[in-house]
Formats: structure tokens, C-alpha cells, sequence
């Protein structure tokens, strides 16, 4: 009797573990770290995708790809911060081959940490300088632009300012809200301090931290304050707003966006790709990639996530500014140091 | 009997009715094999920390003033503290009368209120906050905080002062009582010494909790540690920063269990374990019967039943109701919960040689172990997900991204869950029969296998529910360690939430509620009655 | 043939150990009783001989093996001993005959398996409980759950049963019975027992011998009757029986004192060779030898020494040695088993007498108008039955206890005379 319990206990363990590995692993060869040299240059008809963006909104673009290519996408969803601190982890082990970003300081980390292979250039040239990498180290994808989402219902488009520049005025305490540690936002502090220099960016990060801002962490529930009337303007990507718009219907958000043309405020994030190091060669990571800013699929991001599209020739979702009109400053939008910076100064005023 | 004539509190006038004998220091040392393994177990729970000392290291001195230099930082550590100071508190200022009520009184569906009240342990605290952020919507910061993170921790208090209520025995009340002492006085000598293990324990399990929780606090836009140092990881590039700042919180945490452990000594010095069936008076509730029921059914409702209603109105209010995969939906459920039952497998294997050794020993290096294995409860999800990223890479890169490495994660990480029931219920099984046994032929292990542990077995079951039911709820080194493509409900809740789809969200809450609510159930021990005092 | 036996075992650490030296020998088939008050370190002694607890120093030695000495310490496992703890520590998930079956080894499928054996059924019925071979611990008596402790301890044929308390949780008439069924049961089954009790009466009444315990030393070890009648000091005569006290001054072989002129014997107490810190031994130690004189007197050994000499009849390599005066020493000390030094102190050193209530008689008084000293006032009775405890206050001041048969019982108030019957001890007046 007592063996037979003991078994019982043994085999329960062991089928949970058993099932636990088997039932749980990943299909094939994927748990493997790739080894450089052998997958690099021969197709296996398989590609492992870190995508830091939403599964839902990206899964049909991938069950597309995979239809038209052929080619198996084994997607690991994540938010772009978590899968970058991931990958930076995994370093040269890791599983992945092509890693899409919602920001591009992801990317910019993963390069300077030697994790990536260099871009082609044919395809690297697809897209205007601005808009994607210096070095060819990433690709950029889609672009969003920086607004200020106002309360309808308390605010018309007019009193809402044109520019980030008044929003330290005291008119605004309190009433202003931003997620300091969110990755467009600390792009858009580096774009000031580009486009102002460092002095006026100083004290306009100086000035709105003592303007009393609501801080959030997401830039998706800084949209929510505004739209449950508890926040008059927030900083936030385009994006988000259609999205939200897309769930409720755009009259019922009482959340409206005012574009900010010729402002720091208003600049372009990109959204981007990078080919992995130990994928290097690799021709399903690159087809990927080059599907990414293929018509295709640029036309999909236009028309499923009304993000700008940056391969040149593709309009930009109804109802929104022109890319051009849009600042891109000389701003290598993936300069590590640059950020760094940027964290320091927000930091420094209590804001990180 | 006993050798050392026991401490005596000033307050207390009143002999112990049976007091286990202390045991003799001369001789009582820890066998040598359970030392190996309980060292073994904490050096595997300690890779966490493993992982922190080295990122720490590699940054130098610079880096840790840097970061910590930050005017930010006194605000966070202030609000960190602050917030789990103030939940543990209200947690066992609800959690210990709510247990009385349940335990000791002759309540109406006594079986129904003990399951509610272990019901708030399947909702995890994000989904209480969002529940609660979409019925109030201006709910924010430390009260709000407070409130909810109190609401989804009080069982963690209510179930073993249950416990300990249930094996527990009013004698020394009723003498305190002779001797002149009013009811609330006698409560306090004689029966809050029997329970104050009970509740130092749960409480440590709320004050590390709170201390680690990230998705309730994100939500209510309460900057804690936890918060910065998922923001350090997300945005600054240099992950030492966040290590540093994890450091912090691991200081924290450590001076926390050390000082639960010291208070548990004294009052297990004190009173040494009270042997023999335990008989305890039931109490009628008379008028104080509606209290006591608006006592027990408020945590539930506002912990479960207000999100869970909130959620479901929200599915009905989206616009666009995205389709339901069935598959989908059964594939999280199963890998929830194979990885959870996995989880719970190793951190009771983990947990066994660390709980029997502090049962029974004492001294420095027992005391050192055990906190060792609590450490990592204080720390967040994402510092240990990284920790397996870097240790399974560099052991055992096979492994990794398999669903082992997850479930070990989850067993590393609530392995202190399950330390304290195993403890306990190891510390009830009367050394008597373990002398016996061994006087009887079987060696130190066979004793153990046969005896303590075969009748510790129901307490030991227990810390596997209980890690159970937390590892459902896990999101942070799920995120992080699960294998691509594979998704538990939690996950599958979290996108949609962190997406607004809402809508979309509240099928996979309501599995996930109901699936944790199995072993919530059993944790409860709803009808169970205990009169052979051997189980926790 | 000693079955156990103890040399100079030290248990503890730091300057106080719970066991200083404790030397032991229980002959092969008896019973002993170890008997002293809380805290004295009985239980510690049960436990070292079972091997629970590490000596830090000493012997051991169980039947032909030596358990514990310098360097080994056997597992408990490994000693063959049968334990009954206080509490009957019944396995609760066992019925009743398992629990006996465990012994047997095996586990419990095997203790499943042996419960039907005859030799579970064999013990069940020398306990008589062989109706109850189903029940679990739950459902049993506080007699019954210690009759199956012991079946149980008896079941795989021990070398030696030790029982701590084992009667101390029933009522007083269960646990004149139950004492009674276990002495017989030992005997019957020619095991040897030793019991760690703190109760004196039940320590006499059934122990073949008895060791007296205090604060980690054996101060006595005898027979019930020689540490009754002869106990090595006052504090030991006070634990084991009512004792009365009175100051006394020595005159060769008697005692002048309160009660007149007692024959008396002089009992130097123990502890005259040596405390524990030298590391010397008290209690008794194997004899064989002679007693002998050197140069420097005649050394006498501790009383409990003299006992085991007087019961083995065997003699004992002893250095008598006498407190006081040499010259007032008279040493008798022969090869046989009667030795007996009949030393004192020099005359009208101040002594404390030690007389037993029952040996005090005492008749009406009759006035024949010359006042006899030893005229008392009864002021108060402890009747218990069978016999009564008289206090009485003598003309003198002085107070004693006298012992009764219910038959002589006296009224409070009664006008006694006080006669001793029988020899006194008399002690150091500073002894304990």
C-alpha cells in the first residue's frame, strides 16, 4: 500500500513535469540558441519574432506573411521595453532572430550592446533618413506623431496650445499629464534638447515638473484619464487614440488630438526592426523584415493601426497631417547617449 | 518536566495547561543530511539575489550614487514602506476577527464564509485594481492602494490564524477569566499567544507582497520601487540601475523577516507548542450576528465581486466584442494550470528541508537559512523572470524558454509560501512520536518519511495550494520565461487589459478567477474538522 | 549481570550540565526507578540511554555493546530499546494493532501486513486488549493507549524498556493498577524496565531498585527498603518519605535531643568523595574488592556505595575516610557484607536526627504527676484511611509527625507520650 501511494505521488509528479515540458515547450528547434553559422545562411522556413507590440493588431499581418512567404513565425508578444530587457539578457543565446520594436531606443540598446546584424543596404535605403537608422543597424517600420490629446468637453481645439512651450505656464498645473518613463516621451525630451538646446530644454523639464503633472505609466491610460474627464491634456502618441477610437467609436471619445506641426511636441516616432545578431544572413528573418515595409504591409499599419506609413509612396491614414509637415530633426532617434541624457535630466527634476 | 524552568511573561499569572517540553539544547543538533538540503534549497533561491550581487557588482559605486542619489528615490522608499506598513496592518486588523468569527463561532454557513474568504486569493491585484479603477474612476495612489492590495491580501492573515483558532484551545482563557481577568483580557493572554505564530507569519507573507506587487500600484499611479524599477528596466538601457534599485528593496524585505523572525522566537520561547486535543469553546453570536456578518462578507464582495460585475458590464458595453477563441481560451487554462501544479511541486520540494529543519531547530545558521528562502518573495516578478533568463542560459541553455524553467521560477519564487505551512504543520507532529519511531528501529529518515511527514502531509498540501494559486496569478517572470507561444491567463488578461479590450479581457478573468478558486477552496478547509490536532 | 550500565556521563554543555557524572549499573531483569524532583534530569538520563540526546562525555553500555562512549554515539535506532514516552505517542493514523506492528519494522504496509501475526496478537492479548486490535488511538482510554505504548515498546524484543511518566497522566486508582499489570508483565516476560517517575510511593512500591535524582546526580541507589530506611541524606529522606527533623548532639552511638536518648547511626552523607567537578562519580559503581586501610585512615565511601556493597554482597575497593577527628575515628571495616564503619564525630558534635513518623509510638497519657519530657499535645490530623499523620507538639516547644494505624487515630487536643521505636539516623547538622 504504501508503494503504491508513493508511485501514485511519483508518477502525478511526474506526468505535471513531463506535461509541463512537453505540452509547454516550443515547437522544433526554436528552444536552441542558434548556432551562427549553420542557420544563418540556409532557409529552414521557420522565423522567431519578438514583437513588442499588441498581438492582436499584429497577428494578422504575420498570418499574412506566413501565407504569402510560406514561411512559420513562432511570435513571442511582449511590451517593446520588456522583450528588449530580455533580449539584452539573453545576448548572444538568444532564441530570437528579428526583433520589432514600438520604440527605437530598443533598438538603438540592442546595437550598441553588438546584439544586431547590419540591415542590407537596398533595403535600408527604402526608407528616408529620419525615419530609420544612421548606422543600418534597424530598419524603421511606421511612424507615430507625438500630440496633445485634449478633454473635449472642457477645451476647444483653439485653447489648446500649439506647442510644449506653454504648457509650464501655471494656467496648466496640474492639468497636464505625460508617462515620464515611457520611451516616446523621453524621445520627445531628446528632441527638445536637440531642436532648443540644452538650456531651454532644461528649464522647460524644470518647469513642467513643478507644474504639478499627473505621471502615468503608459501612454494607453493617460488616454483613459482623459477620456474619463479626470486630465485635460496628455502627452501621448497618435496612435492610442485610434485605437481607442476604433473600440468605442471616434464621437464617443471625448478625448480629441490637436497635432503639433513645426513643434518638438510634435515629432515622429518611429516603430522599427532589427535583424538579430545570430540570425545574420538568415533569408527568413530578411524577407520578413523586407515584408515589414513591403506596400503590404505598410498599407495593413495604415489601415489597422493608423500609424503613419514610412516607406515613401503610401498615403497616410485619412485625417491626419502630412509626415512632412512633422518635425524629424537631425536626431538620430537611437542615440543611446543622447537618452541617457534625457533620463538624467528627468531624473533630475524628480520626474524618473 | 522540563529542564529549563520555561520564561514566564511578567503579565502572566496563569499556568500553561500542557506545555511541550523545550528541548534540551545538549544534543540537538540538525542532522547533517536535512542541513545539505536545506542549504541546497537556498542556494537555489537565493539565484535571484545571485543575479542581483552580480549586475550590482558590474556597475561599480558610481552607477549605485547615482541612481540612488535621485531626489525621487526618498519619496519611493517612503511610499514603498509606508504602503506595505499600512496593508499588513489593516490586513490582520480584518484578517485576525474575520478568523475568529469563522472559527470560533457558532455563525450561519460557517462552510460558505470560510470559501469566500479565501476567495480573494484567486483574483490577482491588477484585476481587483482595474475592477475597482472602472467603477471609480478617481481612484489613485496610496489610498487607493491601500484599499485594494488590503482587500486581495487578507486571506493571506484570515486562513492560518483559522488554522491555528481551529487546533487552539480556550483553557487559558477560562483561567485567565478565574482570575479575574475581563474577556478581552483573557483573550490576550490566553488565546492570542496560540495564534500570534499564525499571524506573524501571514502578515510577513502581506508585508513581502506588498512589497513586490507591481500591476495594483501601476494602475492607481502610485510610484513605488517596484514601479521605478520596471521603468528603469523599460527605459533606461542600463539594467544595473534597476538592479541597484531592486537591491534596495531586497534590504528591505531582508529586515522584515528577520524581524518576524525574531518575534516569532520570543513567542515561541514563551510558550513552547501547547500539545494534546485541543478543545475550545464556540461562541454564540447573538447580537453582534449582523456585524459579524457584514465582517466576513466584506472583503469577497469588494475584493471579487465588485471587479468581477464591473468586468461583465463592460462586456457588454464594448462596441466591438471581439470573438472568443474556445481554443485559445482552453489552451491558457491548461497551461495555467500544469505550470502552476509544477510550480507548486518544486516549491514544496524546495520548501520541505527548509520548513523540517525550522520546525524543530533552532539556532543562527537555521535562522539564516530560513531567511534566505524568504527573500525572494520580496522581490519583483521581473528581477527574478531575469534572473532564470541568466541562469538557465548559463547552466542549462536547453532548458530555456521550456515550461520547466517557468515552473521552477514560480517554485523559487513562492517557495516561502510554503516554508510557513510546512513549518507549521511539521511543528505540530509531537516530537513524542518521532522519539518513538526511532526507539522503534526506523532511522532519522525513514522517521521522517513515515511519521512527520505523513501526518504533516495535510499542512504540506496546503503550501502547495498556496503556491498554486499565487503562481496563476503571475505575471512578470511569466512574461519573461514563458515559451513563446505559450500563454497562461493571466497573460492573456494582461494584453488585453494593457490594450483597452476590455471587453475581450473579462472571459479570461472569469476563467482565471474560477480556476484559482479551486485550490482557494481547498485552502479554506471548509468543513473540515479537526480533532486529532495534528494538521495545520 | 548488569543489562545497562553507565559510567560517569555528562550530558550538557557550559558550566552546568544537566547530567554531572551519573554512574549506573541495572542488573539484568529488574526494575528500576528513577525517581527526583522536576528538573533534576531524569528525563535527560532516559534520554541519553536511548540515545536521543549526546553525551559530551562517558559510557554507556547495553547489554554486550557499548553504545556511547568517546568518539560513538549508536543511533537510537540501532539500540534495541522499547520507549514509552508520557503521552503513549500512539502513531494517530495507525489502528491500534499497527501501531504494534510498527515495531516489528517494515513501514506501514508492512505494519499492515504483521498486524494479523501472532506475535501482534500475542502482545495485544498480554495487555489484554485483544478486543480492541481495530481501533485507532483516538478511541482508546489514557490506560488503554499506555497498555498498547508498551505492547508496542515490547513487540520487536527489546533489550530494555524505558517508560518515562508513563502513569503520569491517569487517575490515581487506573494508575495503582495499571503499575501493577506492567510490573508483572516485565517480570513475565524477564525484561528489564526502567522508570522515570516523580512520584516517591510509586517508585517503592513497585521498583526491584531505585535511584534518587537530584539536580543531575544520583545521590542514592538501592533497594526500596535501604533508601527508605537508610537514606544517604536529609533531602533524600525528605523525597522519599515523611521525615522528622530535630537538632540533636552525639554521644557514641546515640543522639541526646528532644526526644531523649536515641541509638542512633551516624550518616556522614554523600558527596564525601568528591563533586562532580573533580569528575568523580556518584552513585553506585560495580563492587568487587575489599575495603582496606592505608596510612591516612580509614576512608569511608558514600553511603550509596555502602548499599550496593550490603545487597551484592560483594565488597569494594574503598578508601574509607572519616569528617572530624582522626582520632575519634573508629573504623569496622570488614570483607564481608555486613561492613559497616559505625564512625561518628567526636562526641557532643551537633547532629540532625532523622526519625520516621511510624516509628514514634505513642499512648495516652496518664498523669502520674511527675511531667515526663516526652508528654505532647496532638495538634492536627491528616487522615488518609488506612493510617493517620499526627502533628504533635511537645512540651519542649519541639514539633514532629506521627504516624498511626487508623485504629490508634487520637483527637485533635489528645495528651500523648512520645516513644521511639527503632534506631535514628543522625546527619552532619550542615548536611542537605
Amino acid at each position: 500500500m504504501r508503494t503504491f501511494r508513493r508511485g501514485l505521488i511519483l508518477s502525478a509528479g511526474v506526468t505535471a513535469l513531463a506535461l509541463t515540458v512537453a505540452g509547454c515547450a516550443p515547437a522544433d528547434d526554436t528552444a536552441e540558441p542558434a548556432a551562427p553559422s549553420e542557420a544563418a545562411i540556409e532557409s529552414d522556413g521557420e522565423l522567431t519574432l519578438y514583437a513588442g507590440r499588441d498581438e492582436a493588431l499584429i497577428a494578422p499581418l504575420i498570418e499574412q506573411f506566413t501565407e504569402d512567404s510560406g514561411i512559420e513565425v513562432n511570435a513571442r508578444y511582449g511590451s517593446s521595453s520588456e522583450l528588449n530587457a530580455l533580449l539584452l539578457e539573453e545576448g548572444e543565446n538568444s532564441p530570437a532572430q528579428v526583433f520589432l520594436s514600438q520604440d527605437a531606443g530598443a533598438l538603438g540598446s540592442l546595437a550598441n550592446a553588438d546584439l544586431v546584424s547590419r540591415i542590407p543596404a537596398d533595403l535600408a535605403d527604402l526608407i528616408p533618413a529620419g525615419f530609420t537608422s544612421e548606422d543600418d543597424s534597424w530598419i524603421g517600420v511606421t511612424g507615430r506623431a507625438r500630440v496633445i490629446a485634449y478633454d473635449s468637453e472642457k477645451l476647444s481645439e483653439d485653447e489648446v496650445p500649439d506647442g510644449v512651450e506653454e504648457l509650464t505656464d501655471s494656467e496648466w498645473s496640474g492639468r497636464v499629464g505625460f508617462p515620464p518613463g515611457n520611451a516616446s516621451f523621453q524621445s520627445f525630451v531628446t528632441a527638445l534638447r536637440v531642436l532648443e538646446g540644452e538650456e531651454d530644454a532644461e528649464e522647460w523639464v524644470e518647469g513642467i515638473s513643478k507644474n504639478s503633472p499627473v505621471l502615468t505609466e503608459k501612454n494607453g491610460a493617460t488616454l483613459d484619464l482623459v477620456n474619463s474627464g479626470q486630465l485635460d491634456l496628455a502627452l501621448v502618441n497618435h496612435y492610442y487614440w485610434y485605437e481607442d477610437a476604433a473600440e468605442v467609436g471616434a464621437d464617443a471619445m471625448r478625448a480629441q488630438l490637436k497635432f503639433l506641426p513645426g513643434d518638438a511636441g510634435g515629432m515622429v516616432n518611429v516603430t522599427g526592426a532589427a535583424i538579430l545578431a545570430g540570425a545574420e544572413g538568415d533569408p527568413d528573418a530578411l524577407a520578413f523584415v523586407e515584408y515589414l515595409v513591403s506596400e503590404k504591409a505598410q498599407q495593413f499599419f495604415v489601415e489597422n493601426t493608423y500609424e503613419y506609413p514610412l516607406l515613401p509612396g503610401v498615403d497616410a491614414p485619412e485625417g491626419l497631417p502630412e509626415l512632412d509637415s512633422l518635425v524629424n530633426p537631425e536626431l538620430d532617434l537611437s542615440d543611446l547617449e543622447s537618452l541617457e541624457q534625457t533620463q538624467e535630466l528627468l531624473a533630475q527634476y524628480g520626474l524618473l | 518536566m522540563s529542564q529549563r524552568v520555561d520564561e514566564r511573561g511578567a503579565d502572566l499569572a496563569v499556568e500553561p495547561i500542557t506545555v511541550e517540553p523545550v528541548p534540551a539544547p545538549a544534543g540537538k543538533r540538525p542532522p547533517r543530511i536535512l542541513l545539505i538540503l536545506a542549504l541546497l534549497a537556498c542556494a537555489i533561491a537565493s539565484i535571484p539575489l545571485v543575479y542581483l550581487i552580480v549586475r550590482v557588482g558590474s556597475s561599480g559605486l558610481d552607477d549605485a550614487v547615482t541612481v540612488l542619489g535621485r531626489p525621487r528615490v526618498p519619496q519611493l522608499l517612503l511610499n514603498t514602506v509606508s504602503l506595505a506598513a499600512a496593508v499588513t496592518v489593516t490586513s490582520v486588523l480584518v484578517g485576525v476577527p474575520t478568523a475568529f468569527v469563522l472559527a470560533r463561532t457558532r455563525i450561519r454557513f460557517r462552510a460558505a464564509w470560510t470559501v469566500l474568504a479565501a476567495l480573494p486569493l484567486a483574483v490577482p491585484s491588477y484585476l481587483a485594481a482595474y475592477g475597482w479603477l472602472a467603477a471609480v474612476p478617481g481612484m489613485q495612489g496610496f489610498w487607493a492602494s491601500w484599499f485594494v492590495l488590503t482587500l486581495v491580501s487578507t486571506p493571506y492573515v484570515t486562513l492560518p490564524v483559522m488554522a491555528a483558532l481551529r487546533a487552539g484551545t480556550t483553557g487559558l482563557d477560562d483561567v485567565a477569566r478565574t482570575l479575574g481577568r475581563g474577556a478581552w483580557q483573557a483573550f490576550w493572554l490566553g488565546t492570542w499567544p496560540q495564534i500570534r505564530p499564525a499571524t506573524l507569519a501571514g502578515a510577513l507573507l502581506v508585508c513581502l507582497y506588498v512589497l513586490s506587487e507591481f500591476g495594483a500600484v501601476a494602475l492607481f499611479r502610485f510610484p513605488v520601487l517596484t514601479t521605478a524599477i520596471q521603468q528603469a528596466y523599460g527605459s533606461s538601457f542600463n539594467r544595473n540601475y534597476a538592479a541597484i534599485l531592486a537591491t534596495v528593496l531586497v534590504l528591505i524585505a531582508m529586515i522584515i523577516v528577520i524581524a518576524e523572525q525574531t518575534a516569532r522566537g520570543r513567542a515561541r520561547r514563551r510558550f513552547g507548542a501547547v500539545t494534546g486535543i485541543a478543545r475550545h469553546r464556540i461562541v454564540d453570536l447573538g447580537p453582534w450576528t449582523v456585524p459579524a456578518f457584514a465582517l466576513v462578507a466584506v472583503v469577497p464582495a469588494l475584493a471579487v465581486g465588485l471587479p468581477v460585475a464591473v468586468l461583465f458590464a463592460r462586456l457588454f458595453e464594448a462596441e466591438t466584442l471581439r470573438a472568443l477563441d474556445p481554443v485559445e481560451l482552453g489552451q491558457a487554462i491548461l497551461n495555467t494550470l500544469v505550470l502552476s501544479i509544477g510550480g507548486a511541486v518544486i516549491a514544496v520540494i524546495l520548501a520541505l528541508p527548509i520548513g523540517a529543519l525550522a520546525a524543530r531547530y533552532r539556532g543562527r545558521l537555521v535562522r539564516l537559512i530560513e531567511s534566505l528562502g524568504y527573500l525572494a518573495l520580496g522581490l519583483p516578478g521581473i528581477v527574478v523572470g531575469l534572473s532564470l533568463v541568466f541562469f538557465s542560459l548559463s547552466v542549462l541553455p536547453s532548458l530555456y524558454q521550456t515550461g520547466f524553467v517557468l515552473a521552477f521560477a514560480y517554485g523559487v519564487l513562492f517557495m516561502p509560501k510554503a516554508i510557513g505551512a510546512i513549518r507549521s504543520a511539521t511543528a505540530q507532529v509531537p516530537t513524542s512520536l518521532e522519539d518513538v519511531s526511532r526507539t522503534l528501529g526506523y532511522s532519522a529518515l525513514q522517521t521522517w518519511w513515515l511519521v512527520t511527514a505523513r501526518l504533516a502531509r495535510p499542512g504540506i498540501f496546503a503550501g502547495a495550494l498556496l503556491v498554486a494559486v499565487t503562481a496563476m496569478k503571475e505575471l512578470p517572470a511569466t512574461l519573461l520565461l514563458r515559451p513563446t507561444g505559450t500563454d497562461t491567463l493571466a497573460i492573456e488578461l494582461w494584453s488585453r487589459t494593457d490594450v483597452s479590450a476590455y471587453g475581450a479581457a473579462a472571459p479570461y478573468a472569469a476563467a482565471l478567477i474560477l480556476v484559482a478558486a479551486v485550490p482557494a477552496f481547498l485552502l479554506s478547509g471548509a468543513g473540515r474538522g479537526r480533532t486529532d490536532g495534528t494538521s495545520a | 549481570m548488569s543489562r545497562l550500565s553507565m559510567r560517569n556521563v555528562v550530558v550538557g554543555y557550559g558550566v552546568d550540565p544537566v547530567l554531572r557524572g551519573i554512574s549506573l549499573e541495572v542488573p539484568d531483569g529488574s526494575l528500576v526507578a528513577i525517581v527526583g524532583p522536576s528538573g533534576c534530569g531524569k528525563t535527560t538520563l532516559l534520554r541519553t540511554i536511548a540515545g536521543l540526546i549526546r553525551a559530551r562525555s562517558g559510557e554507556v553500555r547495553l547489554g554486550q555493546r557499548m553504545v556511547t562512549t568517546h568518539g560513538i554515539h549508536l543511533a537510537p535506532e540501532k539500540r534495541r530499546i522499547g520507549w514509552v514516552p508520557q503521552d503513549a505517542a500512539l502513531f494517530p493514523h495507525l489502528s491500534v494493532a499497527e501501531n504494534i506492528a510498527f515495531g516489528l519494522g517494515g513501514g506501514r504496509r508492512a505494519a499492515r501486513r504483521a498486524a494479523r501475526e501472532d506475535r501482534v496478537k500475542h502482545l495485544l492479548a498480554l495487555v489484554g486488549l485483544a478486543s480492541l486490535a481495530d481501533r485507532t488511538p483516538a478511541q482508546l482510554s489514557g490506560g488503554q493507549a499506555q497498555r498498547v505504548a508498551l505492547a508496542r515498546a515490547l513487540a520487536s524484543g527489546p533489550e530494555v524498556v524505558l517508560m518515562d511518566e508513563p502513569f503520569g497522566a491517569l487517575d490515581p486508582i487506573l494508575r495503582g493498577e495499571l503499575r501493577t499489570e506492567v510490573r508483572a508483565l516485565l517480570a513475565t516476560e524477564g525484561m528489564t524496565g526502567i522508570l522515570v517517575t516523580h512520584d516517591q510511593a510509586e517508585a517503592l512500591s513497585i521498583a526491584d531498585y531505585v535511584a534518587v535524582m537530584r539536580d543531575g546526580e544520583i545521590l542514592q541507589f538501592g533497594t526500596p527498603a535501604e533508601v527508605y530506611e537508610r537514606p544517604a541524606t536529609p533531602w533524600v529522606a525528605t523525597f522519599v518519605g515523611d521525615s522528622v527533623f530535630l537538632p540533636g548532639i552525639w554521644r557514641s552511638g546515640s543522639v541526646l535531643g528532644a526526644l531523649g536518648s536515641l541509638e542512633a547511626e551516624w550518616m556522614p552523607g554523600a558527596g564525601a568523595s568528591g563533586s562532580s567537578a573533580s569528575g568523580g562519580s556518584s552513585g553506585a559503581v560495580p563492587a568487587d574488592g575489599a575495603l582496606s586501610n592505608d596510612d591516612n585512615g580509614v576512608r569511608l565511601g558514600s553511603p550509596a556505595l555502602r548499599s550496593e556493597i550490603r545487597r551484592s554482597g560483594e565488597t569494594a575497593p574503598v578508601t574509607v575516610v572519616h569528617r572530624g577527628d582522626p582520632d575519634g575515628a573508629q573504623a569496622q571495616a570488614g570483607a564481608d557484607d555486613t561492613a559497616r564503619a559505625s564512625l561518628g564525630p567526636k562526641d557532643d558534635t551537633a547532629v540532625t536526627v532523622l526519625v520516621r513518623p511510624e516509628q514514634l509510638e505513642l499512648t495516652s497519657f496518664i498523669d502520674t504527676g511527675l511531667a515526663p519530657r516526652l508528654r505532647a499535645t496532638v495538634t492536627a490530623v491528616s487522615y488518609t484511611g488506612h493510617d493517620a499523620l499526627l502533628e504533635l507538639a511537645l512540651l519542649s516547644g519541639t514539633r514532629c509527625t506521627a504516624r498511626v494505624p487508623a485504629p490508634g487515630l487520637l483527637p485533635v487536643g489528645a495528651e500523648v507520650t512520645v516513644a521511639v521505636r527503632g534506631r535514628v539516623l543522625a546527619y552532619p547538622a550542615s548536611a542537605d
